[in-house]
């Protein structure tokens, strides 16, 4: 177990690392994924058609871009319960200004700015008024859905100069990949530097994992605390973004059906540690991919949906407890 | 009933394997009614092990456990209870929320008709229970607004409300003042008198002199030797625990003393008081107080971690208030009291822990080169002999006198001009306090300012150049070398009223 190498021969030195990644957490997932890939493989035709694929990338990105803000404030032992929400408030705010303003970018520039704006009062309402993230962004999951209720009466906003370019960038591809998928990949790959390369992402593994000794290691705290309330807010905005380009329109119950807990679960699936300090966005990612390749597998079989509730819970609670089987045997491993 | 008397607790070949370790390796050890055995030994030596096995929370792989001269199996925590074993753990227990009798009687609330709580039978229990112990407290007060040593004596309530006639005590004293220590020793030799065999694991072997008849060590999972205590010198035990001679636990040497580097100028806050100071180059200065005398308030003011009035200058230059991060970036490091709570990331690796304060030394443009940290934490662990498999152990399983070490190299990788040690040795072992009286030693003479602030009066006399005493947050007295000093009349200054002292 030693890291100092001990001089062994180069394919033991790739045998024993792989035999150690396949002791990973992520390595666990990959297989679980690949599991129910496999299965639909044989029990659902359609799903061994290429395209099926592409289109869940498709649908899977705002998912995974929320996700990664989700992780990183997880990280650092914090929460956004409100990004449901959120998504409304971007897509409305974006179609109120396209049609005030009749210009596309100005549209999306203000749906994009929802994000910073909510971001900035959770984090200054966390980290000034040392108020508790979980109650108040479950506050704000309400009042922002209220406050959009109430602006919109409930009817959806049409966009009335009809931006194509802006609806074709969900539905338009760069290659073979789904342009949305492309730009939660970019995503995911910056936000995954940052996290294991940067001083920044090396402070917030260690504000969740001690928050005191972060502090009195000179990292400031607060700060980075506010900035992830930002980033948090901001990338549930870009999937609020994402999700009005698919209708074109301002819809006032977008991410209503319990967004922030599809991307949550992915996130406590993909290994995040709910006190912080624990998990990758790697493990996030994957995550994600299960709990949507499993929804899709089973819309298409014609599984209705109350049997789909069932199912994805279960993977869920079976995800969950390979995590704690793997807790014990790394004690065990001493890893 | 036949004169030779069974023991109330007898282990034989206690053996416990974790994958990769043999914590145990069948050890024997035995309690009679009346007494107080001691079990000391390094970190790793198998203390802990033990007493969990008679917890009932892990099972031994091998060997028997008999309670007065029956064999018993514990399976659970349950188990252990039943044979009225009570185990005080050093991280006590108790729900602070609830009150000190519904703690005591936790799981075991006296009840009325209908299974309704008997409230009056609790209370009143409890205050007889209490007032056996010597403490005269309001059964209704929750747990939360008790001091540690008031909390430890509700464990022991507890313990006595279960008639337990086996008490263990997991290192008892490491949060108690001098005159608590006291009291709990008086109430241990009231068990005693009453037949319970007591126990007692620690690490300080002064108190194995004043309370235990009997001491047994351990070492790497192997028992060494079993003694009364009154026929062991000091030097043995430290021995045993070692596995060699310790020849010099306060390796201080006088270094040059240079110019002033950290000058503390009327600081208040917190119960600090108008308290001054400063440490020059090659010099290690210790503040010495008793629990609740400010001693570690003062690191935390210093450091800028809590809000403060006063200056404090380092090479002359003002460290801003309530900004770690200024006081790290004129080269003053701090280390925390609890390791634990405030020093350590658990859940990261041992690299990631070292390298939380210098990390910024690696990045170029931002990105971490991870080469460079690597190797930055691999000369610090060799510099060091920090004892872990690798870099990318979990700093969780490494033992206290390890993590330690760890921390100490975290700020060794920064330029530091003056690093505070808060309670620099707290539940590490003999061998480990030697090196990391090394290192501080080295510090010095490589030109560094040492601040130490302990509530520890024998490290403070072995290692410091000059001692500050601190009393109720105000300045007390202060001795220039260690020949100066003498133990009475610290702990005089310590703890008499300021005025007859000056």
């Amino acid at each position: 177990m030693a890291v100092l190498g001990k001089g062994n021969s180069g394919n033991s030195v790739l045998a024993r690392g792989l035999a150690r990644w396949l002791l990973t957490r992520e390595a666990g997932l990959l297989i679980l994924l690949l599991a129910v890939v496999v299965l639909f493989w044989i029990l659902e035709p359609s799903t061994r058609q290429q395209r099926v694929y592409w289109d869940l990338l498709r649908e899977i990105s705002p998912n995974l871009i929320a996700a990664i803000g989700v992780t990183m404030l997880m990280l650092a032992g914090e929460f956004d319960l409100s990004i449901g929400s959120m998504l409304a408030v971007t897509s409305v705010t974006t179609v109120v200004v396209f049609n005030g303003t009749d210009s596309m970018w100005l549209g999306v520039i203000a749906g994009l700015a929802t994000g910073p704006i909510v971001g900035s009062i959770h984090g200054y309402l966390v980290t000034r008024q040392k108020m508790n993230s979980l109650v108040t962004t479950l506050g704000s999951l309400f009042a922002l859905r209220g406050m959009v209720y109430v602006y919109t009466n409930k009817t959806p906003i049409v966009d009335e100069n009809g931006f194509y370019d802006f609806q074709d960038a969900y539905y338009n591809n760069l290659g073979p990949a789904p342009l949305p998928f492309v730009l939660a990949i970019i995503l995911v790959a910056l936000s995954l530097i940052v996290l294991t390369q940067t001083e920044f992402g090396r402070n917030i593994y260690a504000i969740g994992g001690n928050e005191t000794a972060a502090r009195v290691s000179g990292i400031k705290v607060n700060l980075i605390k506010f900035i992830l309330f930002v980033i948090c807010a901001s990338s549930a905005a870009i999937s609020g973004m994402i999700l009005t380009m698919q209708t074109g329109t301002g819809y006032f119950d977008s991410g209503s059906s319990g967004f922030e807990l599809i991307v949550i679960a992915g996130v406590v699936l993909g290994g995040i540690a709910l006190s912080g300090g624990k998990g990758s966005l790697v493990g996030t990612v994957l995550g994600i991919l299960i709990l949507g390749m499993t929804a899709k597998g089973l819309r298409l079989m014609g599984v209705n949906t109350n049997m789909q509730l069932m199912v994805t819970g279960s993977i869920m609670i079976l995800a969950v407890f390979m995590h704690s089987f793997h807790d014990r045997i790394s004690i065990f491993r001493k890893r | 009933m036949p004169s030779v008397q069974k023991p109330l607790l007898q282990l034989t070949g206690i053996a416990k394997a974790f994958p990769g370790t043999k914590a145990l390796k069948g050890v024997d050890f035995s309690l009679r009614a009346g007494e107080v055995h001691a079990l000391i030994g390094e970190n790793g030596a198998g203390k802990s092990t033990l007493i969990k096995i008679i917890a009932g929370l892990y099972q031994q792989d091998a060997g028997t456990i008999e309670v007065e001269g029956k064999k018993v199996a514990f399976h659970s925590p349950a188990d252990s209870l039943e044979h009225r074993i009570k185990v005080v753990y050093q991280e006590l227990d108790l729900v602070p929320d609830l009150s000190i009798a519904e703690n005591v009687f936790l799981g075991n609330l006296p009840k009325k008709a209908l299974r309704a709580v008997d409230w009056q039978a609790l209370y009143s229990r409890t205050s007889e229970l209490l007032l056996d112990l010597g403490l005269d407290i309001d059964p209704e007060v929750p747990i939360s607004a008790l001091t540690v040593a008031q909390q430890q004596l509700v464990e022991i309530a507890r313990a006595l409300s279960r008639q337990a006639q086996i008490i263990i005590m997991d290192e008892p004293t490491s949060a108690l003042s001098q005159t608590e220590i006291e009291s709990l020793f008086a109430v241990i030799r009231r068990l005693q008198g009453r037949g319970v065999g007591v126990m007692y694991v620690s690490h300080k072997l002064d108190e194995i002199y004043a309370i235990a008849d009997r001491v047994t060590v351990f070492r790497d999972g192997e028992h060494i030797a079993t003694e009364a205590v009154a026929d062991t010198r000091h030097k043995d035990l430290v021995t045993w625990m070692v596995g060699r001679e310790v020849k010099d636990l306060y390796p201080r040497s006088p270094a040059v003393r240079g110019d002033v580097l950290l000058e503390v100028d009327s600081l208040s806050g917190g119960n600090i008081e108008n308290f001054s100071l400063n440490v020059h180059a090659g010099e290690i200065v210790a503040v010495f107080g008793l629990m609740g005398s400010g001693v570690h308030n003062l690191g935390r003011l210093i450091f800028g971690d809590m809000p403060r009035a006063g200056s404090v200058r380092l090479s002359g230059e003002e460290i801003q208030a309530q900004s770690p991060m200024d006081a790290i970036r004129k080269g003053l490091g701090f280390l925390t009291e609890n390791r634990k709570s405030d020093g350590l990331l658990l859940p990261l690796s041992v690299k990631d822990n070292i390298t939380l304060v210098s990390v910024n030394n690696y990045a170029n443009l931002m990105v971490i080169n991870g080469q460079e940290e690597r190797r930055a934490t691999t000369d610090i662990i060799k510099k060091l002999s920090i004892k872990t498999p690798g870099i990318a152990q979990r700093i969780r399983y490494l033992s206290g006198g390890n993590q330690q070490k760890s921390l100490v190299g975290r700020w060794l990788l920064e330029d530091l001009k003056v690093l505070m040690f808060s309670e620099p040795t707290r539940g590490i072992d003999v061998g480990s306090k030697a090196e990391i009286y090394r290192l501080m030693d080295d510090m010095a003479h490589q030109g560094m300012g040492i601040l130490v602030l302990s509530t520890e009066l024998p490290e403070v006399m072995g290692i410091a150049d000059r001692i500050i005493i601190i009393r109720q947050g105000k300045s007390a007295g202060r001795w220039i070398s260690r020949q100066e000093a003498n133990e009475q009349d610290l702990m005089t200054a310590a703890t008499v009223q300021m005025e007859k002292v000056i």
